[in-house]
């Protein structure tokens, strides 16, 4: 299936939108009795995110919203109803998601699940924030505040203009909540290199068979300047348990699953509410880490900056969280390309070192890690090729590219996902864990965003055919009809030993969907990769058209009066353009220009010939 | 509700869009009264086809009256004069339909304030009688226009509705030629809030009507070839965004009226006949016009956002 964008997003907003309102109103989640403030931020986003990041789904600017993108949202209402009806949906979400105390909540909610299937979770368990939730929130009140921003330019009545204002209050406020949790949230874990996890580290590290005491040291040495960079910098928020100065420890940085044990109350000047003891275990996990660098990204992107949607105290904040998310990026990084010869990254599934867990759900986060760490550093080419394999091994692996087999183990990955125990829930309750379900469109996401990368024609072309058969399979898997037609999840279409009963909506599924529709949209916007044999070709090509050409401008002129006039002069002109336009292209399009030039060559030759027959006769 | 048609440019299709919407509404019952303001060239008369006032009437059109040579302007009643075949007896459930045109001899001319206090006067008289009070203005920074801005800017007119209607064609130079009328140094807005308007009061006042607008996905461009297809939808696009950057894209725009070949060699009404029975217009030219008329007094077009 060909990747486009543009059509598939239009099918997906069509879809939403029947989904989510009914008669032009906006539906609450219909969830039996539980909600989770992740599922209602997913939901919203699949409308904002698309909105704020593609120009051409823009709904900010009534005059300018494009007209397939009205039809689209027709149920929704016209230009005019669009832009107010989401003011009124966030701001539904906000007032929901809010606490009595006028606290903006992040609760995990129905997504949180108990791992003995016949526990039931506390209230105040299921009330717990997530990492999920600050990263999506900061997403959200992000393209919030740049709709509101470039909408209420436009805004004269008093109704509208006051019910964005007071969205605008209620989203900042969430917003330097979530940063303020997401600091919170980020955790240092210090362990010897003797202890069971410093073991699993350096066996998943060693991948070039050296001694423990070689790799120990090695990674000491890589640590350094790491760990002087957090105990030099980063104080906001982190209470760092053991002795960061002693290099005889190993590190482990990144996000846990939500607000950290002990982790101090941050000082800030916004009003965020009071700040809730931490419950979860000073261990990251690789998946909220990558959540939370998702998420974290989006406070500098350009469009924050040039709309200047933060103010001073939450740049502070914005930057104290950049400076995690450097860290850990490299971090991460320099694990998962540790060695010399193969990468722990290839060794496929990846285990994480804290609990004995491993799936190819982790490798592929490690790999999401590492490719926006390849952006980051502009890394080059010969990097990138590497981690194309393991895209492709990862959709080997979980069937995506391969046929299920009979009770295929496979299947656990997609349905009922990867389950991650939440350490440290088991305080207040029963233990919980968190399931992860989108692994498929996650490795879209994340082929979409490499192939963008890549400026090299043969990864580039293996990573877009592996982009069109994970959509093939992705798009299978919508639901056909009921309840969230054309929406996400229907596994049986794809694996019909799956055990789901029925199609239930998952939100979280389409959201990322979108996800990987937005980045698709990033690679068209890049010229297309530039062949040095193609320039060739036509270089040489070219340089053969115009000698010939010139050849031909020395024979007699074709009249030029309108009444014997032939279409020999019209051809030469045309051929001259053609030229012209082939040497403009040359560079960036030669393909173009090759062809550009032979069809030149033709007409020329076409002329030739009739000339050597005439010159043949008596 | 008292209406003015004003337009930057010739040939936008002003007057001919407004008699169609004049036409439209007294259809739907209401009494409508047509002013042909339009000094310069008066063109009213052969849109409803009233063969006696072709180019004006002889003496006492709105010229004598607004100079005080007439006490009251010369009325033409169209569903009694005229001569078309449609408009010649008036349909059941329509209401009035009446022009007031200008002097054959009339063209511009100066103003004082005895023709503003007339024209006021006449406003307010025709007011009491009729739902909808057409002007068609003519083209351009006329004294047709400071003399309407100065009769409205009376408190007397405080409590009517006043509404504006721009007219311009879709292309670069009339989208800024209509913004310049409007918003420019010596537009209207700056015209009127010189003669007493509230600026914000006015502005919410005016709106604009797209005329002969070009829809590359119409019938018309089928068959076209896909390099002037794509050109056609680009310059289209470039011409929405900016006429939304001069402030005057679709949340400021009543309606368009599409390329209508009819329109184009003749200015004429486009009655249900033409489109529905004789299909020499477009349906979706007469469905704009109905949709127009329409909007002029529905409130959302006028307060959107």
């Amino acid at each position: 299936m060909r990747i486009q964008p543009r059509q598939h997003m239009l099918e997906i907003w069509r879809a939403v939108a029947r989904q989510s309102f009914t008669q032009g109103v906006w539906r609450p989640g219909d969830t039996e009795g539980e909600s989770s403030s992740v599922e209602d931020a997913e939901r919203l986003l699949c409308l904002m995110y698309p909105a704020t990041e593609l120009p051409a789904f823009r709904l900010d600017a009534p005059d300018e919203t494009a007209a397939d993108v009205l039809a689209a949202l027709q149920r929704v209402g016209n230009n005019i109803d669009i832009p107010q009806k989401l003011i009124g949906a966030i701001t539904d979400f906000t007032r929901t998601h809010t606490d009595e105390a006028s606290v903006p909540s992040f609760a995990g909610g129905r997504y949180f699940s108990a791992v003995d299937p016949t526990a039931e979770l506390t209230p105040e368990q299921r009330a717990l924030g997530v990492v999920d939730s600050y990263s999506m929130s900061i997403t959200l009140s992000l393209a919030t505040l740049g709709f509101l921003k470039v909408l209420t330019r436009k805004v004269h009545r008093k109704d509208v203009q006051e019910m964005a204002e007071k969205l605008e209050a209620a989203t900042r406020t969430r917003l330097s909540a979530a940063m303020v949790s997401l600091l919170r949230s980020f955790t240092v874990n210090l362990f010897d290199a003797d202890s069971p996890q410093g073991r699993a580290v350096c066996a998943l590290v060693n991948q070039d068979g050296l001694s423990n005491r070689l790799v120990v040291h090695q990674l000491q040495q890589r640590l350094k300047p790491l760990r002087a960079s957090i105990r030099e910098y980063i104080t906001l928020g982190l209470n760092v348990v053991g002795d960061l100065d002693n290099d005889n420890l190993l590190l482990e940085c990144g996000w846990s699953w939500g607000l950290v044990q002990d982790a101090p109350p941050v000082d800030t000047t916004e009003p965020v509410g009071a700040q809730p003891k931490g419950l979860a275990h000073q261990v990251p996990y690789l998946y909220f880490t990558v959540v939370a660098l998702d998420g974290i990204a989006d406070l500098f992107s350009e469009r924050t900056l040039t709309l200047g949607l933060l103010n001073d105290e939450q740049q502070r904040l914005a930057e104290a969280l950049r400076l995690r998310w450097e860290i850990t990026q490299q971090y991460w990084s320099m694990v998962a390309r540790f060695g010399e010869e193969r990468w722990p990254l290839e060794d496929i599934p990846w285990r994480a070192t804290a609990r004995v867990q491993e799936s190819e759900y982790f490798s592929l986060s490690v790999a999401a890690i590492l490719v926006q760490d390849l952006v980051r550093r502009r890394a080059t080419d010969d990097d990138l090729t590497r981690t194309v394999a393991v895209m492709e091994e990862l959709a080997v692996r979980a069937k995506i590219t391969r046929r299920m087999t009979d009770g295929d183990p496979a299947i656990a990955l997609h349905h009922p996902g990867v389950r991650l125990p939440l350490l440290g829930s088991e305080s207040i309750g029963p233990p919980m864990q968190w399931t992860m379900t989108d692994f498929s469109a996650q490795l879209l996401k994340r082929t979409i965003q490499l192939c963008a990368l890549s400026r090299n024609i043969e990864s580039h072309d293996r990573l877009l055919r592996l982009a069109e058969q994970i959509l093939d399979h992705l798009w299978k898997r919508r639901i056909p009809s009921g309840p969230g037609a054309n929406l996400w999840d229907n596994i049986r279409a794809v694996y019909p030993q799956s055990s789901q009963a029925g199609t239930p909506l998952s939100w979280s599924m389409t959201e990322r969907t979108v996800e990987c529709m937005v980045a698709a949209a990033g690679l068209y916007e890049q010229p297309p990769i530039r062949s040095r044999t193609l320039n060739d070709i036509a270089t040489a090509l070219l340089s053969e058209a115009s000698h010939l050409f010139g050849k031909e401008m020395m024979e007699p002129a074709p009249a030029l009066e309108e009444s014997v006039r032939n279409d020999l002069g019209d051809q030469l002109t045309v051929a001259e353009g053609k030229l012209r336009r082939a040497r403009q292209i040359v560079d960036d399009r030669p393909g173009t220009a090759c062809t550009l030039a032979l069809q030149v060559l033709g007409q020329l030759d076409e002329i030739a010939l009739g000339r050597r027959a005439a010159s043949r006769g008596v | 509700m008292l209406v003015f048609a004003a337009s930057d440019k010739g040939g936008t299709g002003r007057s001919v869009t407004s008699a169609n919407i004049a036409y439209r509404r007294a259809l739907g019952g209401d009494d409508v009264c047509y002013l042909d303001f339009d000094f310069g060239s008066p063109t009213a008369a052969a849109v409803f086809d009233v063969p006696g006032s072709l180019r004006g009437v002889e003496t006492g059109g709105l010229h004598s009256y607004l100079q005080g040579t007439t006490v009251e302007p010369h009325r033409v009643d169209v569903w009694a004069e005229s001569e078309h075949d449609v408009l010649r007896s008036r349909p059941t459930g329509a209401g009035q339909l009446v022009l007031v045109p200008g002097d054959r001899s009339g063209g511009e001319f100066t103003t004082n304030p005895a023709t503003v206090r007339r024209c006021a006067e006449l406003f307010l008289r025709l007011e009491e009688e009729f739902d909808i009070i057409l002007v068609d203005l003519s083209a351009g920074r006329s004294y047709a226009v400071d003399m309407v801005l100065e009769a409205t800017a009376r408190e007397e007119f405080d409590a009517l509705r006043v509404r504006w209607l721009v007219f311009h064609r879709w292309t670069r130079q009339h989208i800024i030629a209509a913004h310049g009328l409007v918003f420019g140094e010596r537009g209207v807005v700056a015209g009127g809030v010189a003669r007493g308007h509230e600026a914000d009061r006015l502005r919410s006042a005016i709106r604009f009507v797209r005329a002969a607008v070009p829809d590359p996905e119409s019938a018309l461009f089928a068959h076209v070839p896909p390099p002037q297809a794509a050109w056609l939808r680009r310059c289209d696009q470039d011409l929405k965004e900016l006429a939304a950057q001069l402030d005057i894209g679709v949340t400021k725009v009543l309606g368009s009226v599409p390329l209508e070949p009819v329109l184009q060699w003749r200015e004429q009404l486009i009655t249900d006949e033409d489109a529905l029975t004789s299909r020499v217009a477009n349906v979706r030219t007469r469905d704009a016009l109905k949709r127009l008329a329409e909007a002029l007094s529905g409130e959302k077009a006028w307060e959107p956002l």
